[in-house]
């Protein structure tokens, strides 16, 4: 039966009746029912409205799932992270720039090859087949099996590679500024790898020694096994591992190294002035090792070991630091370019806690809140300059 | 309809016991609906995305504050909005993102290559017309035909009556008819053009 009534409905009677519009938008209105004029007005603003639509692109939208996954992950993993710390777990932190010639082994003769464009936008992960994986996530997650064999990316994603017994198959994995990375290594080893930051590593451990390289800053929470000692190898230092966390920070730009070690024993081997072999010193819980590079000495301090390995659970405390060497922390971890006008204003010292989640500018305007100075921000720069006085 | 009602209220139980993989089913359920939802309120689609993660991590931060009897899909709708609108958004990004403007430049190639040219101006004379609208008129139109929302689920969102939302609709149509006689009669020509073809 057909509704006469049809016949004297106007596009606004047609699009402001629930099921009209619904056979309107999917396509089923009956034509013969309705003045044509009128049908037509309809659909056409209909069209006109639906055709400002934008389709959420599937790649957008599964990036979009890994950023809110991790997330929620990383507030997780802060809440398990309190945990392990209290229960006294070795954390240690290094920073280096020098040569270290003893420490040349297979894998930093490895790390010298690799080639791997270190400006790109993404976290790169390099496998034994030398084929790169990007990974667009800002916290990204990679975790290997027990025999290397399978690595699963942001637990969405899963590839596979050849390794082969006998052969020492290296994978490395490359952080740009603005991103860090969690690896779960085959021994199950963990390591949090911070922006800038390179770190190679073999796909399964073969031999009496378990070692991998870094460049950069990383954070490790290393499986015990006193048989198959833990060793970080950078370009200038060397940290044996007999516990089972540290953090290990090893920037080619700075020119001191510095380890923090929260609880358990390092020690470190590094190069002296003479030609005698390297030295080595154990490193006892609570302590800071500032490897002075230009002149190849350590010294050992007390700090509170949460200054230095925050960065892992997205927050900086910061217990007078210079301004200098916080613009510093935040331009590596946000991947922008921060500028200080004033030389006497980057040594100014500031006391805080600064949450990573919130942008650059946000932290830095909360310490312009604190500190006097104020902020211009173009494009990819932020300045920073001491407030003027009005005149 | 009842199977769907209890699955969504199983997986807000999940969501509420703080299960990440509960987090990452109810993102993919409303993904496509909340992305489209948002892109009404801001054309910068980073924004948007950026919200909707946010609204997906204080689900997760506050879930222990969740009612039962929340409808999950009001609740999602309500929040992002209120998210998107927000002064703090947008505010203080480092990176702004001009979608629109390539957004325009795209469709105007795309029409030119399927030489869809009146069309697509007649549909241009009516989205100009548009443009006479109240905001809240063109936000329950863009609502309906653009996200495709029925009109009880859109009275809840903006909390006024269906009848409300309906006459918000009606008045918009004869808006849109009054401007188009004004401008030019293209419609009409273009209409008989269609119809006796």
């Amino acid at each position: 039966m057909k509704d006469d009534g049809n016949q004297t409905k106007r596009a606004e009677d047609i699009l402001s009746d629930d099921s009209l519009s619904e056979s309107l938008i999917n396509g089923e209105i009956q034509e013969s029912e309705f003045q044509e004029e009128e049908l037509f007005l309809a659909d056409r603003i209909h069209q006109a409205v639906g055709a400002g639509r934008i389709a959420f692109g599937e790649d957008q939208k599964n990036l979009l799932d890994r950023r809110i996954i991790d997330s929620i992950n990383r507030s997780k993993r802060q809440k398990a992270f309190a945990w392990i710390g209290s229960a006294a777990a070795l954390l240690i932190m290094v920073g280096l720039t020098i040569f270290f010639q003893n420490s040349r082994s297979d894998i930093s003769d490895f790390a010298s090859t690799v080639s791997i464009k270190s400006d790109s936008d993404f976290t790169q992960l390099m496998l034994s087949g030398k084929k790169v994986i990007q990974i667009d996530a800002q916290e990204s997650k990679i975790a290997y099996s027990s025999n290397g064999k399978e690595v699963k990316i942001d637990a969405h994603e899963k590839v596979e590679q050849l390794v082969e017994a006998d052969i020492a198959a290296y994978n490395t994995v490359v952080v740009p500024y603005g991103k860090r990375s969690q690896i779960t290594l085959s021994d199950k080893s963990t390591i949090w790898l911070n922006s800038g930051s390179k770190l190679v590593y073999p796909v399964h451990f073969a031999g009496n020694k378990r070692e991998v390289y870094l460049d950069g800053e990383a954070l490790f929470e290393v499986t015990p096994d006193k048989s198959h000692p833990f060793h970080v190898v950078t370009r200038d230092m060397e940290v044996k591992v007999l516990g089972t966390v540290f953090d290990l920070c090893a920037y080619t730009d700075d020119s001191a190294i510095n380890t923090v070690l929260e609880s358990g024993t390092v020690e470190l081997i590094y190069k002296r002035h003479s030609l005698l072999g390297p030295n080595r010193e154990k490193m006892v819980p609570g302590m800071l090792a500032v490897y002075d590079l230009p002149n190849k000495t350590i010294v050992q301090k007390n700090v509170n070991t949460k200054d230095y390995t925050s960065w892992k659970d997205g927050y900086l405390v910061m217990e007078k630091k210079s301004l200098g060497s916080i613009v510093k922390k935040l331009s590596r971890y946000y991947n922008v370019s921060i500028e200080i006008e004033n030389q006497d204003l980057a040594d100014e010292t500031f006391s805080g806690y600064l949450d990573l989640r919130n942008s650059a500018a946000q932290v830095l305007s909360l310490i312009s809140e604190m500190m006097d100075i104020e902020l211009e921000q173009t494009d990819h720069l932020i300045k920073i300059r001491k407030k003027q006085s009005p005149a | 309809m009842q199977k769907e009602v209890n699955t969504d209220y199983l997986l807000w139980k999940r969501v509420k016991a703080g299960e990440t993989q509960a987090f990452h089913d109810l993102y993919m359920q409303f993904a496509d609906i909340l992305f489209s939802f948002g892109l009404i309120y801001s054309k910068d689609q980073e924004l948007v995305k950026d919200c909707i993660h946010d609204l997906f991590f204080d689900l997760y931060k506050y879930r222990r504050n969740l009612s039962d009897n929340d409808h999950i899909r009001n609740y999602l709708f309500k929040s992002l909005k209120r998210k998107i609108q927000s002064p703090q958004s947008g505010k203080l990004k480092l990176v702004f993102t001009n979608t629109f403007q390539e957004e325009k430049e795209q469709k105007a190639s795309l029409s030119e290559a399927e030489g869809l040219e009146n069309q697509e101006e007649n549909i241009e004379n009516i989205r100009i017309a548009t443009a006479k609208l109240s905001d809240r008129q063109r936000e329950v139109l863009n609502l309906r035909f653009q996200v495709g929302l029925p009109y009880p689920e859109i009275s809840k969102i903006l909390d006024i009556s269906v009848e409300s939302v309906r006459t918000l609709v009606y008045r918009s149509v004869k808006t849109i008819r009054e401007e188009l006689k004004l401008s030019n009669n293209a419609l009409i020509l273009f209409y008989l053009l269609v119809s006796r073809s």
